[in-house]
């Protein structure tokens, strides 16, 4: 019992504390180019992502903190993640997903991803991109690669520069055991929208296959990305599955190296 | 055999389909310079950087409000939008918007025109950082200065950097004069136009401020005094012309012609890409190709940089704190270019030189037109009304071309005048001439002298 006490104050103490480490760490990094709300990232603090990569030359240290209950499992997840705009058009990211206490502590793969936007939008056609990427196990050689394409379309007028997103992805599960999926799919539709000179609204929902054969998960989350300063965004959000009342709430810091 | 072909037409679809966003135009971003300067005016001057995220929300949505408000309905949008950007003023953002942000439409029509802006306001950034990192000593500005403005020339085969040299030069390149868009935000929508004008008066006035400051104390002081200046004198009480860098910051000028001169090149960009988007008859895509036209008209091009000393500073000694009549008043540097524009455009019709292109005040006089017995007397007296912002009296209605035809109706126009991405080459020809003519005339402008800080007390 005292144990169990024990585990679980030191999860909810380091959960906190990892994330103020990495957030330091972020906020007094050498500073370059602007960090930008407009330009969505995946978890920071929804799962939509836009078509467009960070600018060429650009580097910046992202922290997801996530925490709550879904698909009646406890999750505490602390994720550093890298993006590099290495070549005009193109990203890659390498995400260290760190999960806090459960029976997946630790962190028991990284995902490295590359990003290619093809064009800007128009009038006529939508912003695409595709991605390429996979989730490398730490234990094991396992890679499950990954294919996306992510489209993002500005609404008419525009004037609070309403736009949709639409993500599709793949995943290949190269772990393949008994009762498990082969491949993965996950769709999700977004919506953003300017809120002020420093704040965007950004919604989704988002429909993902298990790995376990027959489970899927549905998912509504809703948050905002602030520009606390030209380098600093900060993003909260809520997400909410149809298993519902479980929820979960992400915190993101987005600091340009 | 009917199958074949079907799948035939069905597969080059899907190919054409799929090659559209391959084709299209790229988004290409780049990233915010890494400079040892970095966010220096930020930090130490974040008010007056803050007047700059208002003025850069004007500069971006304006391009929407024209293309998106009938210009039938020009009055009631510029008032409406005037209020908008009197409240921004009121709350400034905390950081600057890109120009997207706030015009995603116009990014959807012509995408590199924001590329080339957002990328002038970095050098904006990266020089008002320069001066203001008090690290840097006096006489290492120039060389900081020098290296922001390296950074931003080798984005130049991107095509969205402005050229260094004077705008005398560009402006002709662009010949934007006799086009059936030309003065129309000026005249239509004045209120709009004329913050921008007290805007690029606030620009020149705030690196000429830290110009006379120097490094320490005086530079914040300065600076403070600016920002007031701008809001209870400049935007009661806009300048009536474009301000150049040539007047506004002279010692500036002086110290990096090269990033002055781009900055006159944005500037004027602007009031162009104002006045397409203005512009009801062309389709967005006609838009689309005459910006584009201008940017690589008034962008950087081979020997630029060897000319960016030819030209004089009317007023050397200028206080940035005082605004006074001059700097109000609608007679400068920017009414003189199009003069002697407009002399050596009639010369190349076979028209009269009039008074070798300067525009004064008493051109009015003659702006009857039909009545006047010198109709190039009548045509100069309709630029200089066209050139004065809001609809005066004796104005022909329109753009300056609506002007001329009224007032020379047997004058040929080139085909090419009227038409989106085109511009007729002799009429160019014909003003780069003139303009080597009369560089010939102008002196290298002297470097600036920083060896003492302006802000220390002299031995």
């Amino acid at each position: 019992m005292a144990d169990g006490i024990r585990s679980w104050a030191a999860d909810r103490v380091r959960l906190p504390v990892l994330a103020l480490g990495v957030g330091l760490v972020s906020l007094i990094a050498r500073p370059s180019g602007g960090a930008d709300h407009l330009n969505l990232e995946s978890g920071l603090p929804v799962a939509i992502e836009d078509a467009y990569p960070i600018p060429r030359g650009g580097f910046e240290l992202l922290t997801l903190l996530r925490a709550g209950r879904f698909e009646s499992r406890n999750e505490s997840l602390l994720s550093p993640i890298l993006e590099w705009g290495f070549a005009d058009g193109w990203e890659a990211k390498l995400t260290v997903p760190w999960h806090l206490g459960g029976t997946e502590e630790g962190v028991e793969e990284v995902g490295v991803e590359v990003l290619y936007n093809f064009n800007a939008e128009t009038l006529k056609m939508p912003a695409f991109a595709l991605t390429l990427g996979g989730d490398v196990a730490t234990k094991g050689s396992a890679v499950d690669p990954a294919l996306g394409l992510i489209v993002t379309r500005t609404l008419g007028r525009a004037w609070h520069l309403d736009r949709l997103h639409l993500n599709l992805g793949a995943r290949h599960n190269s772990d393949r055991r008994r009762r498990e999926r082969n491949e993965l799919l996950r769709a999700a539709l977004g919506y953003s929208r300017r809120l002020d000179a420093v704040s965007m609204l950004v919604t989704d929902v988002v429909f993902e296959q298990r790995e376990r054969e027959g489970r899927e998960s549905l998912l509504l989350e809703a948050g905002v990305r602030h520009q606390l300063s030209p380098l600093t965004v900060f993003s909260v959000g809520v997400g909410l599955s149809r298993d519902s009342p479980d929820f979960r709430i992400a915190v993101g810091f987005q600091r340009a190296m | 055999m009917t199958r074949i072909r079907a799948r035939l037409i069905a597969l080059l679809a899907a190919a054409s389909v799929v090659s559209m966003p391959l084709l299209a135009e790229k988004r290409s971003a780049i990233s915010h310079p890494r400079t040892p300067f970095r966010l220096a005016f930020y930090k130490r001057h974040e008010p007056t950087y803050q007047v700059a995220g208002a003025l850069h929300f004007a500069h971006g949505k304006l391009h929407d409000v024209l293309l998106l408000h009938p210009f039938a309905a020009h009055a009631e949008a510029d008032a409406e939008f005037y209020g908008e950007i009197m409240a921004m003023m009121a709350r400034p953002p905390r950081v600057e918007p890109t120009q997207e942000y706030y015009a995603s439409y116009m990014a959807r029509v012509a995408w590199r025109l924001f590329r080339t802006i957002d990328w002038t306001h970095a050098l904006h950034e990266m020089t008002y950082d320069a001066i203001a990192d008090p690290s840097i000593a006096w006489p290492d500005k120039s060389a900081a200065l020098d290296r922001a403005w390296e950074i931003y020339a080798r984005q130049r085969d991107q095509g969205i950097v402005m050229s260094p040299a004077p705008l005398d030069l560009t402006m002709r390149r662009a010949a934007v004069m006799m086009k059936p868009y030309f003065s129309l935000t000026r005249n239509y929508y004045p209120q709009s136009n004329n913050f921008f004008y007290a805007a690029h008066w606030w620009h020149p006035a705030t690196y000429e401020a830290m110009m006379t400051g120097g490094n320490g104390a005086g530079q914040d002081r300065n600076l403070a005094r600016i920002d007031e200046v701008l809001r209870e004198q400049v935007i009661p009480n806009p300048p009536l012309r474009m301000i150049l860098s040539r007047e506004g910051m002279p010692r500036y000028s002086r110290l990096s012609p090269r990033t002055a001169n781009a900055f006159d090149n944005l500037h004027m960009l602007h009031g162009i890409a104002y006045d397409i988007a203005a512009y009801d008859a062309w389709t967005p895509a006609e838009k689309r190709a005459e910006l584009y036209r201008v940017i690589d008209a008034m962008s950087y091009h081979p020997g630029d940089e060897a000319l960016a000393r030819r030209f004089s500073v009317p007023r050397p000694d200028l206080d940035p704190l005082d605004y006074d009549g001059w700097l109000a008043s609608g007679e400068g540097s920017m009414n003189s270019i199009m003069g002697e524009m407009l002399t050596e455009m009639m010369a190349e019709h076979g028209g009269e030189h009039g008074d070798q292109g300067s525009l004064h005040a008493e051109h009015a006089e003659h702006a009857g037109g039909g009545e006047s017995e010198d109709p190039m007397a009548a045509l100069r007296a309709q630029l200089l009304l066209k050139l004065t912002p809001d609809l005066q009296p004796w104005e022909i209605e329109g753009s300056f071309l609506d002007a001329m035809r009224q007032l020379m109706p047997a004058m040929a126009v080139a085909p090419e005048t009227e038409a989106a991405g085109q511009v007729a080459p002799g009429m160019v020809a014909a003003m780069l001439r003139g303009w080597e003519e009369k560089v010939t005339h102008v002196e290298e402008l002297a470097p600036w002298p920083m060896e003492s800080d302006p802000g220390l007390p002299t031995e």
